[in-house]
């Protein structure tokens, strides 16, 4: 035996622990005079352990799902009828600067739970050109989450006109894709709907666009 | 057992050109491994959920940028686990796209390393299949104490065969790693 060839299915049961002493001893005398046989064993132990204690949890498959349809978002082609590609790529542009977020002093927040567990947070943004408030509500039901985000722009010195009926926009964060699009009404508010994610919101006031990176909506 | 592996910098590149199917199978060979990084730090399911969107939509806008496109596994357990960090109500921080000079907390490496191993060997677990899947599933993953008569029955085969099939499934376990670039497996 100890002059054979080490079979798997030896190495596999002495890994496992299945052999008898006895032939667990003349495995070990043949990985003395073999060394491949021996890093064969150490091979198959190795990933046997690696198998073993892999406490990995498989995501759920709506999440799975979501997380596949990312693409599809990002990918589509610019919408036919939208003037925001132009907007984008010619016109001023100002970011306006976070200046309160619920999520950072919650006691101020007022937080609350609605009946379908409503989570809401307010962020509030200022540019020299207008003043952003967004409450995002989180609301779960029957297993789905739904995010709401309800707007309102207040225009610093701005004549009556300009008060209202501003075109805004929601696209993936770091990208001009737009996954969300509204007018804003006479007094300047506005509510979109969009999955989980990161986000730039644009807001075109006047030739001029305001633009909030970086909003992660969750 | 099929030849059409793609390897990570094949899979970022037909990202980049529009490929669902390629994006679909970057979620699919990591996302176990992106979605386990939130639970093992304690968070909540939904929590687990939300950051998990978050990675792959950070992945989604910055692939384009990766720098070394072999590193994308440890790129994802490091970003993952900086949006845990930041979904725990830290202070945000930079997010470096150059893994050499990430300076946010981060999973010690070989925690992060033996994560990444262990994700793609189990990839390699299921693109083997059954019935090869089942028994090595039953006998290195399930619980230590399920004899080989509950495995032979639960899989509907003769006890005196489990021996040789383990063999043989096992040989065609390490040619599907060794064909997805897994020779070695230093750290266990």
């Amino acid at each position: 035996m100890s002059e054979q060839r080490l079979t798997d299915e030896q190495i596999l049961g002495y890994a496992a622990g299945e052999l008898t002493e006895e032939e667990a001893h003349r495995v070990e005398e043949r990985i003395k005079a073999d060394p491949k046989a021996g890093q064969r064993v150490a091979r198959v132990q190795r990933l046997g352990r690696i198998l073993a204690t892999d406490d990995a949890v498989a995501p759920p498959d709506r999440v799975v799902t979501q997380a596949k349809a990312l693409f599809r978002t990002a990918t589509a082609p610019a919408r036919k009828h939208s003037p925001w590609q132009r907007w984008l790529e010619t016109i001023d542009r100002l970011v306006a600067g976070v200046v309160y977020d619920s999520r950072v002093e919650p006691a101020a927040a007022g937080y609350r739970r609605a009946e379908s567990a409503a989570i809401v947070t307010r962020l509030s943004f200022e540019s020299d050109l207008a003043e952003i408030d967004l409450q995002l509500t989180r609301v779960e039901k029957g297993g789905q989450t739904a995010l709401q985000v309800m707007g309102q722009v207040s225009v610093i010195a701005a004549d009556d006109a300009e008060m209202g009926n501003f075109p805004i926009a929601l696209m993936q964060g770091g990208s001009t894709v737009i996954v969300a699009e509204e007018q804003c009404d006479e007094a300047g508010a506005f509510t979109m709907s969009v999955p989980p994610g990161t986000y730039d919101l644009a807001l075109r006031v006047s030739d001029r666009l305001i633009v909030i990176p970086d909003i992660v909506i969750r | 057992m099929g030849s059409n592996y793609q390897s990570d910098p094949a899979l970022i590149e037909a990202c980049l050109r529009g490929e669902q199917s390629a994006w679909n199978e970057m979620i699919d060979r990591y996302g176990r491994l992106v979605y386990s990084v939130p639970r093992r730090c304690g968070l909540s399911e939904t929590d687990a959920d939300d950051i998990f969107q978050n990675v792959f939509a950070i992945a989604l806008r910055r692939l384009e940028q990766l720098q070394d496109h072999t590193r994308l596994s440890a790129w994802l357990v490091t970003t993952t686990h900086r949006e845990c960090w930041r979904h725990g109500g830290r202070k945000p921080l930079e997010v470096d796209l150059d893994e050499r000079e990430i300076r946010a907390d981060e999973p010690p490496s070989d925690l992060a390393e033996k994560w990444e191993l262990q994700s793609v060997v189990r990839r390699g677990l299921e693109r083997l299949g059954d019935p090869c899947k089942a028994l090595l599933e039953a006998l290195f993953l399930k619980p230590a104490d399920l004899g080989y008569e509950e495995i032979a029955r639960q899989l509907d085969i003769k006890v005196g065969s489990i021996g040789p099939t383990r063999a043989r499934c096992f040989r065609k376990f390490e040619a599907i790693l060794r064909e997805m670039g897994i020779d070695e497996f230093e750290g266990f």
